[in-house]
């Protein structure tokens, strides 16, 4: 036997205890306006199970005694007798008493009621899911701040180079300038300056290795602080079997429990839900699902009844699978109770499987014969309905008639734990969980078949889908004939193969969903956090597989259709620069040296959008663009115009004649080139 | 009249019974009310923003690239931790995109940063110095107050009119 048996029996029952005094004290103040006395009966009904199953009449007979004083209430709306609530506190009072002689003395025997309150043993903490995200805020902004000063070193090797400079200067030409009077103040600046040098010297170093350092402290500390966030699958599984295990005795029942997939780290607000509902579906599965030895024995089944708990991801959600090898729902019982009080239409003769087991869902529907200690009021199922849609999820049921029930809770994956393999697309970094990746392999422009539906390459011998990740993400099309990094990912029972444009790391990572206000897009399961606080993609494995096993029709058709992009402008150099930097992107692209040769080419060739240069020779780039935009053949053409002027009055001549778009040739950039011209090009 | 300078004594009980009035006068009070305002550059074109309904200005932050229909949504960026879309106001506001964006600010009324070239500064005016849009003027992309600052008028931006439209977008691309 345990040497303290009531551990975390107290544990609950405390926390029950304080839910209930603010419902109480909600009831009493607002009356039954915002269905109090069924949460208080869900409190009683839980604190109940949870005292029969550790032998704790005493505590289960004042639950109890709370639900009957407030079962009449559960319909009505409005206030409560005094005397009921009175009654309700009393109860409370007595069991309060009785959790508090359960705290074991120092010698391990229960401590008698005269007692001083308990004390345990403070071992682990629970720390508030707010205060822990304010840490990693905290965290997240040194780390920001540690990147400023990374430019620092930078700064003093500056100053170290202009100290040597000056001491070239300062110092002595040979031995007669060293000893002439005249030299004696350069003699002390010289002095100084070396001084200088070594301070700086011992400055840059100590001031790298410190950064360095601390760089290295930080990212620890935001790992620890990420984990800590997070709480293991399999935390909860020791407390499930012992409910499992001791819900058996009590109904004299034998029954296993089995736990997989315990190594999935979740937010310990979603696991802390979670584990009332399965705990409820957990009681509900050996109450009512395993069937007594005698009955077992008699259908074929072993004596020993099953429930099983399965956690696993599936895309962006974890399901939370429990299973038994009972009887299965009684769905006639369920008809029958649910008809009797008025729940179904008593006319209709029968409903079918899926309306009987969400009208079970809904709560009040009891198939037991008797109310039995840790079920039978039919309060129970609409607990874990409830739990499971406060976290944004739902509840699916499967009965298999004779064989047994499954459950599955499905609950959005807020925040998860994940190992990642970190790859390179069109330059943005993204990361996939690394449990859907069967290999990384090298692909050449030969080894895709490509039809009208997407392409496709062997592996293992089979044909499998292949997508282009950096088309599918972004929209860049790649150029014809390149060779690829691709990766085979299993998701759903297919595979598919993702081809990215570089393989970089692994990581763990947390990932959150994305924000509010961001559309939400089927490849995309989140985003985390990299070192200095920047998000990152992760894809969602099932998403990515059911694009690429769906198709692009216009995905990297070495014959691509489309449009190519024209270049107008003087300057060879630019011309080649953006030619580079488009054609690296996927893009077609013409090149016209002037506004007019421009104007001829835009008029016998369609283009996607057209970059033109301010100032040229002839026809300036606000000219071409009036004339594009005033020739109804060629209106609706994007222009970007690129000029090396940066004034106002400039920028507002762009807009006057309605340029999609201004670069400064100062600030040229490729990304943020492309990232302006991918949403003009479709 | 009597030149001799006060004495001492006099002096200080002069200086105390000031002190003490102090206490028995009420403060002054700046009747007119104030209007905080952020005043912004979007190329050549000045706007401003209520400073109550700003969270904080950021330049020069790393903005990660997401797949999207929209051309304003430019990407998510961390602050402070948390990943909010940032949206560029050129293109919420009619103007075309620009190369030039480097400023971001984080509504308080929303989680989304807009983006934007220029902070120009903090801007403290008289409330009744903003007039609202005329019945004859054109419907303005989100502005439907105007606010007059040396040398300029301004559009101050109405934000609950781009969270709708964002809001909108965001549906549709889910619908």
């Amino acid at each position: 036997m345990a040497r303290d048996p009531h551990k975390y029996f107290r544990i609950e029952a405390r926390e029950l205890l304080t839910q209930f005094g603010a419902v109480v004290l909600e009831l009493e103040r607002d009356g039954n306006s915002g269905g109090q006395v069924q949460r208080l009966l869900r409190l009683a009904h839980t604190l109940k199970g949870a005292a029969r199953v550790v032998k704790e009449p005493n505590i289960a007979d004042r639950a109890h005694a709370i639900e009957d004083v407030l079962v009449p209430f559960r319909e009505m709306s409005g206030d409560i007798p005094r005397e009921c609530v009175d009654a309700v506190l009393n109860s409370l009072d007595e069991i309060d008493g009785r959790i508090r002689e359960l705290a074991p003395a120092p010698d391990g025997t229960p401590v008698v009621q005269s007692a001083a309150l308990p004390t345990e043993d403070i071992r682990t903490v629970r720390a508030d899911i707010a205060e822990m995200d304010a840490v990693l805020d905290g965290v997240t902004e040194a780390h920001t701040i540690l990147n400023g000063l990374r430019l620092a070193p930078r700064k003093l090797e500056q100053a170290q180079h202009l100290t040597a400079l000056l001491l070239d200067q300062l110092a002595p030409r040979g031995a007669r300038e060293s000893y002439s009077p005249a030299f004696a103040g350069q003699k002390t600046a010289y002095a100084t300056a070396q001084d200088l040098r070594k301070g700086l010297n011992g400055v840059r170093s100590h001031l790298g290795l410190a950064i360095d350092q601390m760089d290295r402290e930080l990212n620890q500390l935001r790992d620890v602080a990420e984990q800590l966030r997070l709480v293991s699958a399999d935390s909860l599984f020791v407390s499930l079997e012992r409910t499992v295990r001791d819900t058996g005795r009590s109904l004299d029942k034998k029954v296993a429990f089995e736990g997989t997939g315990g190594d999935i780290r979740l937010d310990a607000h979603v696991l802390g839900l979670v584990q009332g509902a399965l705990v409820q579906v957990l009681r509900n599965a050996v109450a009512h699902g395993i069937e007594p030895a005698g009955e077992r024995q008699a259908a074929g089944k072993t004596v020993e009844g099953l429930v099983t708990l399965n956690v696993s991801r599936r895309g962006r959600q974890i399901v939370f699978t429990c299973r038994d090898d009972g009887r299965g729902v009684d769905l006639e019982a369920v008809q029958r109770v649910a008809s009797r009080r008025g729940i179904l239409d008593s006319r209709t003769k029968s409903y079918g499987a899926e309306e009987l087991l969400r009208v079970l869902m809904r709560g009040g529907i009891s198939t037991s014969d008797t109310v039995t200690e840790v079920s039978g009021r039919g309060i129970g199922l609409d607990v874990v309905r409830e739990a499971i849609e406060q976290l944004g999820g739902e509840v699916v049921i499967r009965n298999q008639a004779g064989k047994g029930v499954t459950f599955e809770l499905i609950v959005p994956l807020s925040v998860a734990s994940l190992e990642v393999l970190v790859v390179e697309v069109s330059g943005n970094i993204v990361t996939i969980p690394i449990d859907a990746v069967r290999t990384a392999i090298r692909v050449m422009a030969n080894d895709i078949s490509w039809g009208s539906d997407g392409g496709s390459l062997l592996y293992d011998k089979v044909a499998i889908p292949f997508i282009s990740l950096p088309r599918a993400l972004f929209g860049t099309r790649s150029p014809a004939g390149r060779a690829w990094s691709a990766l085979v990912v299993a998701a759903s029972g297919s595979l598919a193969a993702i081809g990215v444009d570089r393989l970089l790391d692994t990581a763990r990572v947390v990932v959150r969903p994305l924000p509010e206000f961001v559309p939400a897009h089927g490849m995309i399961a989140g985003a985390s956090l990299d070192a200095e606080g920047n998000p990152q993609l992760v894809l969602d494995p099932d998403g990515v597989v059911a694009k690429a096993s769906h198709g692009f029709t216009a995905d990297l058709e070495p014959n691509s259709p489309a449009r190519p992009i024209l270049v107008v402008d003087d300057s060879l150099t630019t011309r080649m620069l953006e030619q580079s930097i488009l054609e690296s992107a996927g893009y077609d692209v013409d090149l016209a040296t002037s506004g007019e040769e421009g104007l001829e080419r835009a008029r016998h060739k369609r283009y996607a959008l057209i970059l033109v240069d301010v100032e040229m020779p002839g026809m300036d780039g606000f000219t071409f663009i009036q004339q594009i935009r005033s020739d109804p053949a060629l209106h609706d053409i994007p222009a970007i115009l690129v000029t090396s002027r940066a004034e106002p009055e400039d920028v507002q001549r762009g807009l006057d004649v309605r340029a999609q778009g201004y670069i400064v040739k100062s600030e040229f950039d490729q990304a943020k080139l492309i990232a302006m011209i991918r949403p003009l090009t479709g | 009249m009597n030149d001799l300078p006060l004495r001492p004594t006099m002096r200080a009980e002069e200086l105390r019974h000031a002190f003490d009035r102090t206490f028995a006068e009420p403060p002054g009070i700046d009747t007119a009310l104030k209007e905080n305002l952020l005043a912004i550059r979007l190329g050549r074109a000045a706007y401003a923003l209520r400073l109550s309904e700003i969270g904080g200005v950021y330049s020069e932050k790393k903005v990660t690239r997401v797949p999207a229909s929209s051309p304003a949504l430019l990407g998510i960026a961390s602050f402070r931790g948390t990943v909010m879309p940032v949206y560029d106001l050129h293109i919420l506001l009619g103007f075309p995109t620009s190369s030039a964006v480097r400023r971001l600010v984080t509504m308080s009324v929303a989680p989304i940063a807009l983006a934007f070239d220029t902070f120009e500064g903090h801007l403290r005016i008289p409330s009744d110095a903003i007039a609202p849009q005329g019945a004859s003027e054109g419907m303005r992309h989100h502005v439907r107050e105007f606010v007059r600052t040396a040398g300029d008028v301004r559009g101050i931006v109405d934000l609950a009119s781009v969270i709708a439209t964002i809001r909108t977008q965001v549906s549709q691309t889910a619908s």
